[in-house]
């Protein structure tokens, strides 16, 4: 028998507990259903492959039957195993975050956001953003500081004049990393990613730390942004007008924290 | 006077790693370098992350007292100048307060 994930959310969400939990040694991500595939599905099936792979699944992937998914899903350059890479400029591939480092992210966005002819400041603007989000990844989400890794991936929709970010991580989570840190002082998970949105909060105690999603904050609110992001059994909704967070209703609690980040050009 | 051209370092400049690479070499090449003897030139550079301002004046101030006289050139975005202010300022609050001066002897 092997660990079946679907495209259904809640199955993502906890797909790595099951991996990790799981007697199987195949995994099988099975998309051949679905009709539609976003940048937050690429993220987090990619996470979820590496870490079978990491403990030694053998892994499967079953593409959309539907023709139009089908071809996204190619066209994308990320699970399969041959992409189908074409040249357009409407996309950021998958990149693996690894490090602290977002000159590469700049590049890429760069070239999507010139394509469709956006703003230098709009562009610096947002990388400043995406790079504190990367940063967070690398520096929160693994075993220990600075060993976290996740994946990255955009896609532009110039009819509509937006771009989606999605990233994904199976880290330990806003909690686990707080938790680890002795820093939750007697708050509740809802509390502590509130908490992570206000300057200068951060599970370090450094004190010139938890610059990161204020920052994202800062850039929803001047470009008018909506930022969705769920993390443990906390859903988190971000525009420019307010913070909601809120307990996730979908049934199993999300391993690590995935993130997608709407800009409007 | 010691010019620090970061356009070198990348036209985006990202992480707290990076940063404090690039402290750790001006501190090397200059040991006891004044902070009014610095410029930090941001010609060329595009854009950078508020934690890599912070990180890079972190790393400058352990070893540099007074960072608020470090000088920066080629700025044009004003988000960046008020970036660098910000963290200038932060560094500056975070100094320990000095010792107290001795209560002057009453005439």
């Amino acid at each position: 028998m092997a660990l079946v994930v679907t495209h259904d959310f809640s199955d993502l969400a906890g797909a790595p507990d099951a991996i990790r939990s799981s007697g199987e040694r195949e995994l099988i991500i099975d998309w051949s259903q679905q009709t539609y595939i976003r940048s937050m599905d690429l993220v987090r099936a990619r996470c979820v492959i590496e870490l079978a792979e990491t403990l030694g699944f053998c892994t499967e992937i079953r593409e959309p039957s539907n023709t139009h998914a089908a071809s996204y899903f190619r066209t994308m350059g990320s699970l399969v195993r041959e992409p189908n890479l074409n040249p357009s400029d409407s996309y950021i591939p998958l990149i693996r975050i690894q490090s602290d480092r977002s000159e590469h992210i700049y590049e890429h966005c760069r070239r999507v956001f010139n394509a469709v002819q956006a703003d230098t400041s709009h562009i610096n603007r947002l990388c400043d953003a995406l790079t504190e989000l990367t940063d967070n990844i690398y520096y929160h989400a693994g075993e220990q500081p600075n060993s976290g890794w996740g994946y990255l991936h955009a896609q532009a929709y110039p009819k509509y004049r937006h771009i989606k970010f999605a990233m994904n991580d199976i880290g330990v989570g806003f909690y686990g990393s707080f938790e680890r840190a002795g820093q939750l002082n007697g708050r509740s998970e809802e509390e502590i990613v509130r908490a992570s949105f206000d300057d200068l909060v951060s599970s370090t105690g450094d004190p010139v730390r938890g610059l990161g999603l204020p920052t994202v904050r800062e850039f929803i609110e001047q470009y008018r942004g909506v930022l969705s992001l769920w993390t443990g059994s906390i859903y988190v909704t971000l525009n420019s007008a307010r913070l909601d967070v809120v307990p996730l209703t979908t049934g199993r609690a999300m391993a690590g924290t995935l993130l997608e980040l709407k800009v409007n050009l | 006077m010691l010019i620090i051209q970061l356009e070198k370092e990348g036209r985006f400049l990202s992480g707290r790693s990076h940063a404090a690479e690039i402290a750790a070499s001006i501190l090397s090449r200059k040991p006891g370098i004044r902070a009014e003897h610095l410029v930090l030139d941001f010609t060329g550079v595009d854009s950078f992350a508020q934690s890599f301002a912070s990180e890079l004046l972190r790393s400058l101030s352990r070893q540099i007292s007074n960072i608020q006289a470090i000088q920066f050139r080629g700025i044009t975005d004003p988000v960046l100048a008020e970036r660098l202010r910000r963290e200038q300022a932060r560094m500056e609050s975070l100094k320990p307060a000095s010792t107290p001066a001795p209560a002057s002897v009453p005439a």
